[in-house]
């Protein structure tokens, strides 16, 4: 079970190639040669004389590598693409039919085993498909953040046109844990000579559980109290929660709905006192249909509730988007480029209703979904001072 | 060779100030920082270069690292001191499962005849007494066929009795320290690869339940990169210290008017090193220590002891607060702090830190004592209790051990660590601590002397490993497995 993604980098970030594989059969992920004409690319300036395409955006994953239970590893800057526009937009990442050049520098981290702890040996391989011997081969490798890896790098032997090399390290893995969480590894190649890149990256990325069906189960924080028992939430860390009854009031009740960014979001179901939105912690949550974009209904506890939300589609392929909300308070009402979804005046602190004076909101952000693609589940950022309320997709 | 049993006294010469140099060029005497009260302290000081000498291994022996028990199916277990801490200790290894104490040793041959009685009164066999004299360890090693040795005499004689058992062809398990200067620690390092037996810290707080949940979490990386880490053992012992037959002889309290030594750093220090994977991917390379003036036993004895009490002859040099700031290969600080001599709550402090998170002990957040703040999981800059990720990460040890620990020594550690020593040795695991950790922990009680002879200079931690510790090893993060049913 594995997804795959290939990528080859140039020097001076120039030049990025990417594939991934993506299946979701019975809810599995299946490791499949890279699907590169599923991938949809864009194409910039080459560096050099060989085949050049541009990473996609929407291809690789998030900059901030969505884990469930854990930190997210993240991808080296090299390798990883840009966030896209935290507006929301309706241009959807651009997809291409077209195949592929296949990389002539590429770099294949193999499946890691994820039943720890243990130490596991991790063999990377180098292939040289260009014209040209590559020289002063150098191979890092890495895990997520804070899974230790010896040696940190190693240098190769010259490896000639079609030739390839290995590299072995080790890792510590630790014990598995329930819940999702995206593994990713990344490995690095630098050298002289080869296709003249300099670079070349290779990242596997391994989920260790399927997505959760639904947002409520995910919910983990309680954002919402009645009158009758204020102290019963905490939304940001100071016991102080939104009034159940204030949110009423502008029509967001329970279950209530509400249109924001052309999409019809529902209000949690939850009574006021339980649990009514989840902290984002890289949660992966399945999700159906298609449309132009992904949208979020929430609000952050802090000045920079941002982070990166990666869309899984059926096809295999992917697609990243930075969202953020503003601070639920004492903040620029489109700060991260959100947008003002509810108002509301004062606020529930342990005392009771209090700071009438003063607005407390939620907003809603989203990030774009590649036309004519199926969304079979999105991981959220990694950031637990954004509070995410409700999901939708936005036809 | 040379065999102890019997403690130094305040009015003789410590029993190692005749000792020949060691193999570094410096003697016990140079290392223990100063000798008695009142007397100048003219050692020469070992070099910084010394301490970071590699001795070349002799007579083809090979490293010990990743090397398991030889599987045995009753481990049949003899016991060296039978103070408070060795009698403390004597149920457990007669409750873990598959386990026979068969001989009991201590100097004072009245404490070989109890602890027996207490043996055999659980219905065990009557375990064979050994007792009356500084040589009889070493007749209990001659004659008794053992698998593991428990040593808990005072600190000055555990590398003698640690090697003994090694010789004899035990494992070893030994109290903290397992020794005191740095040949004692190589030499029993060496004799450990030569004889081809374990011998480890008895560190009954590396299987603290904070203490694995901090790896086990560390090993996540919920802390991110671990970037430093804080531990120590701040205990008041000073009612303790001048109490009358508790620590016979009164030998722990003489350490401190002969040594400027950070004694007893490794109950805080170990689990740090664990989580940084000292000497299983990292390595501790510098230390570096202060110390405060030593007023905190001096200023008791004058409120609360007794003008013609023995203890008057003392003068005290142990600083009160010593400090080890240690560095590691990849970047990493550690501080292990020794406080025995001031009042203070307990505290083994236990606080990790990285690029994502923080976890600190002792400060009673929750039930657990302990809180914790990493990202993504917090946010709003406020700390939680440890008590929901403890239960995420609580270690399987103390899952499956719960209930057999509860009420046992140290909150439920002591029967931890020793339910675990006995199932890896019956179950011919790799032990979870073995002699380079137990080295590297026990490191800092003679260099702390040598930094500190040296106005705190940093000097530099061997390498007990020889390159070893830069291949990845499990350690006290383990693969759960049971306990071999008994036959």
């Amino acid at each position: 079970m594995s997804m795959k993604f290939l990528r080859r980098a140039a020097v001076a970030g120039v030049l990025v190639l990417a594939a991934s594989t993506w299946s979701t059969a019975a809810g599995a992920f299946a490791e499949e040669s890279p699907a590169t004409t599923q991938s949809p690319v864009s194409t910039e300036a080459p560096s050099t004389g060989a085949p050049q395409t541009e990473a996609p955006e929407s291809d690789a994953p998030a900059t901030e590598a969505p884990e469930t239970d854990a930190p997210a590893a993240e991808t080296p800057e090299s390798a990883a693409p840009a966030p896209e526009s935290s507006k929301p937009s309706d241009t959807a990442p651009e997809a291409s039919d077209a195949a592929e050049p296949a990389p002539e520098i590429t770099v294949t981290v193999p499946e890691v085993g994820l039943d720890g702890p243990t130490i596991a040996d991790v063999e990377i391989t180098v292939s040289n498909d260009s014209a040209q011997k590559m020289s002063s081969v150098a191979v890092s490798f890495a895990g997520p953040v804070g899974w230790q890896v010896v040696p940190s790098s190693q240098k190769l032997d010259a490896i000639k046109p079609g030739r390839e090399q290995t590299a072995t390290f080790q890792i510590r893995i630790p014990e598995k844990r329930p819940g999702f969480a995206l593994r990713i590894f990344t490995a690095t190649v630098t050298y002289k000579g080869g296709d003249g890149a300099g670079s070349a990256t290779g990242i596997r990325a391994m989920p260790t559980s399927p997505p959760t069906d639904s947002l409520a189960a995910l919910y983990n924080n309680v954002g919402i109290t009645a009158l009758s028992q204020t102290t019963a939430g905490n939304f940001d860390g100071e016991g102080n929660t939104f009034s159940a009854e204030q949110l009423a009031a502008v029509g967001a009740a329970p279950g209530a709905t509400l249109e924001a960014l052309g999409a019809t979001l529902t209000m949690p179901a939850s009574q006021p006192g339980t649990a009514d939105n989840v902290t984002a912690a890289g949660q992966a949550l399945r999700i159906s249909g298609q449309g132009q974009r992904l949208v979020f209904l929430g609000s952050g506890s802090s000045l920079g509730a941002t982070g990166t939300a990666t869309v899984f589609y059926t096809d295999g392929t992917t697609s990243s988007g930075a969202i953020g909300f503003p601070n639920w308070s004492f903040h620029d009402e489109n700060a991260h480029g959100a947008e003002l979804a509810i108002s509301t005046n004062g606020r529930n602190r342990p005392s009771g209703y209090g700071d009438a004076a003063y607005q407390y909101r939620m907003f809603a952000h989203s990030v774009p979904l590649t036309a004519g693609k199926t969304v079979d589940f999105v991981v959220l950022p990694t950031n637990a001072t954004m509070h995410i309320f409700s999901i939708a997709v936005a036809p | 060779m040379t065999r102890f049993l019997t403690t130094p006294r305040p009015t003789e010469e410590p029993i190692i100030a005749d000792r020949d140099p060691g193999a570094f060029g410096f003697s016990r005497r140079n290392l223990l920082g100063g000798l008695l009260a009142g007397v100048a302290v003219t050692a020469v000081v070992p070099s910084v270069a010394n301490a970071a000498i590699i001795p070349a291994r002799k007579g083809g022996a090979t490293s010990m690292a990743n090397e398991p028990f030889e599987a045995v199916d009753v481990v049949k277990i003899g016991l060296i001191g039978l103070g408070n801490r060795g009698m403390g200790m004597l149920n457990g290894w007669v409750d873990v499962p598959g386990t026979a104490v068969t001989a009991v040793c201590d100097i004072r041959a009245d404490r070989a005849t109890t602890a027996a009685d207490r043996v055999a009164g659980k219905g065990k066999p009557r375990p064979r007494e050994y007792g009356g004299s500084d040589e009889s360890f070493q007749k209990m090693l001659d004659t008794e066929e053992l698998d593991l040795v428990y040593v808990a005499t005072p600190w000055e004689f555990h590398h003698a009795h640690g090697k003994a058992a090694l010789l004899a062809g035990a494992h070893a398990a030994i109290e903290l320290p397992i020794a005191t200067e740095l040949d004692e620690l190589w030499d029993l390092v060496d004799t450990s690869e030569r004889t081809r037996k374990h011998l480890f810290l008895a560190e009954n707080c590396s299987y603290g339940r904070n203490e694995l949940t901090m790896l086990k979490m560390a090993h996540e990386g919920v802390f991110g990169d671990v970037t430093s880490g804080h531990g120590g053992y701040l205990h008041d012992l000073r009612s303790l210290l001048f109490a009358d037959g508790y620590y016979t002889d009164d030998w722990r309290r003489l350490w401190h008017t002969r040594s400027t030594a950070s004694f007893y750093p490794m109950h805080g220090l170990a689990p740090i090193a664990a989580a940084m994977d000292i000497n299983r991917g990292d390595r501790l390379e510098t230390l570096t220590a202060t110390a405060t003036a030593a007023r905190g036993l001096a200023d008791y004895r004058e409120r609360f002891v007794p003008r013609d009490h023995r203890s008057w002859k003392e003068e005290y040099i142990n600083g009160d607060l010593v400090t080890c700031m240690i560095t590691t290969a990849n970047g990493r600080t550690i501080r292990a702090e020794h406080n025995v001599s001031q009042p203070r709550p307990y505290s083994r402090i236990n606080t990790l830190e990285g690029s994502r998170g923080i976890f600190e002990d002792y400060v009673g957040a929750d039930s657990t004592g302990a809180r914790i703040y990493a990202e993504p999981y917090h946010g709003g800059d406020t700390w939680r209790g440890a008590s929901a990720m403890r239960t995420e990460f609580d270690h399987w040890l103390w899952k499956d051990l719960e209930g057999p620990a509860a009420g046992g020594g140290h909150g439920g550690m002591d029967y931890i660590l020793q339910w675990r020593i006995v199932q890896q040795m019956r179950s011919g695991l790799v032990p979870d601590i073995d002699v380079y950790d137990s080295a590297a922990w026990c490191a800092p009680v003679p260099l702390s002397v040598m930094s500190l002879d040296k106005g705190g200079k940093p000097v530099e931690v061997p390498d007990f490993t020889r390159g070893e510790w830069k291949k990845l090893r499990l350690g006290l993060d383990s693969t759960r497995s049971a306990m071999p049913a008994v036959v």
